[in-house]
């Protein structure tokens, strides 16, 4: 099925599509930081240029991992779409948030509300990027979103499509239980949160594990219907279709989330922290 | 490496490589930050330990795409 040209030339766009995504961002936020505002790095450890290419390095080698037993196991154009999808899925996602708290400014003259959240988060290291994401960090919702869908098929084989997925978001959630904290901790200052969401698991805001559920979840689901969406339409309509479901579901998610928490903001006064040893 | 060659390995590639990254991204960083609330927070991962042990001991005889 892979032979067909239609397969090989949807493969070749989105490769050159994640080319082009990754060069121009990372230009940009390297040569012309001023162009989106790149906040300064100064006093965050490993931020030298040659560290992060070296950090970037283990993310992309295990992308690469995953994505060879994507290729051999599924075929050429499910793992670039499984690639792809998942890298510009929450790639889009991660950038909105980022924007919207870089620019929070120009929304609060909508809303009192947003102007008392005081910005979302941003990252701070990193060689390659995708706007103001890391790629190491879209690679790793790549590898990691594939690694606990395939862990969920192992286990739940006979079950159906939606608890597959539900397991694969669980997993993927579980994970970030740990990462994140270790990861905003002073010794690595990855990300840096300056958001005042009211309710936080382990001092991170709760959207952020919704989210990571959330997006592994309808991932995965969607995922499982590209094969009759590609016999019923053929490679490359069912990939442009299988991109805007992808758009759609990010946006709804990105709008379930921004009526959250101006509901949150508006009506949780009292902030909540759930946590142990004080993290 | 292949599948051909190694197909035990080949099946449990995207497992390791699942907790390669949790090695890495957690534990060692967590190690590395020296605080020992942030190493002992590692507990909260054991159900997704779990599921890899789990899918690990299961994979040979997974009969699905992915199997």
């Amino acid at each position: 099925m892979d032979s067909s040209e239609a397969g090989k030339r949807t493969v070749w766009v989105l490769g050159a599509a994640l080319a082009f995504t990754i060069t121009v961002s990372t230009l940009l936020h390297h040569v012309f930081p001023g162009v989106l505002n790149v906040p300064s790095c100064a006093g965050i450890p490993h931020t030298g240029l040659g560290t992060m290419f070296l950090l970037d390095l283990i993310p992309i080698a295990l992308a690469a991992v995953c994505f060879y037993h994507a290729r051999a196991t599924l075929g050429l154009y499910p793992a670039m779409l499984f690639l792809c999808g998942s890298f510009f899925l929450t790639g889009l996602e991660e950038n909105t948030w980022i924007f919207i708290g870089r620019y929070i400014h120009l929304l609060a003259s909508v809303s009192p509300e947003l102007a008392s959240a005081g910005g979302t988060y941003y990252f701070t290291r990193g060689f390659f990027w995708w706007g103001e994401v890391p790629a190491y960090i879209c690679l790793g919702w790549f590898f990691i979103a594939y690694g606990s869908v395939y862990v969920s098929c192992i286990l739940l084989p006979g079950s159906g499509l939606w608890t597959r997925a539900a397991l694969g978001g669980f997993l993927a959630m579980n994970l970030d239980l740990w990462l994140d904290p270790v990861q905003v901790s002073e010794a690595w200052q990855s990300w840096k949160w300056v958001a005042s969401e009211p309710i936080k698991v382990l001092s991170i805001p709760l959207t952020n594990f919704v989210g990571w559920f959330l997006l592994i979840f309808l991932f995965a689901a969607l995922f499982e219907r590209l094969e009759p969406l590609r016999e019923k339409l053929g490679a490359g309509k069912a990939a442009a279709r299988f991109f805007l479901i992808l758009l759609g579901l990010d946006l709804g998610v990105i709008l379930s989330f921004m009526i959250y928490g101006y509901l949150a903001l508006r009506f949780i006064t009292t902030p909540v922290n759930l946590t142990i040893w004080g993290i | 490496m292949n599948e051909k060659s190694f197909p035990r390995l080949f099946k449990l590639l995207p497992i390791l490589t699942f907790f390669a990254y949790w090695a890495y991204a957690c534990l060692a960083s967590a190690v590395h930050t020296n605080d020992p609330r942030l190493i002992k927070l590692g507990l909260v991962t054991l159900p997704l330990l779990a599921a890899m042990l789990a899918a690990v001991l299961k994979a040979g005889r997974c009969a699905g795409k992915w199997g």
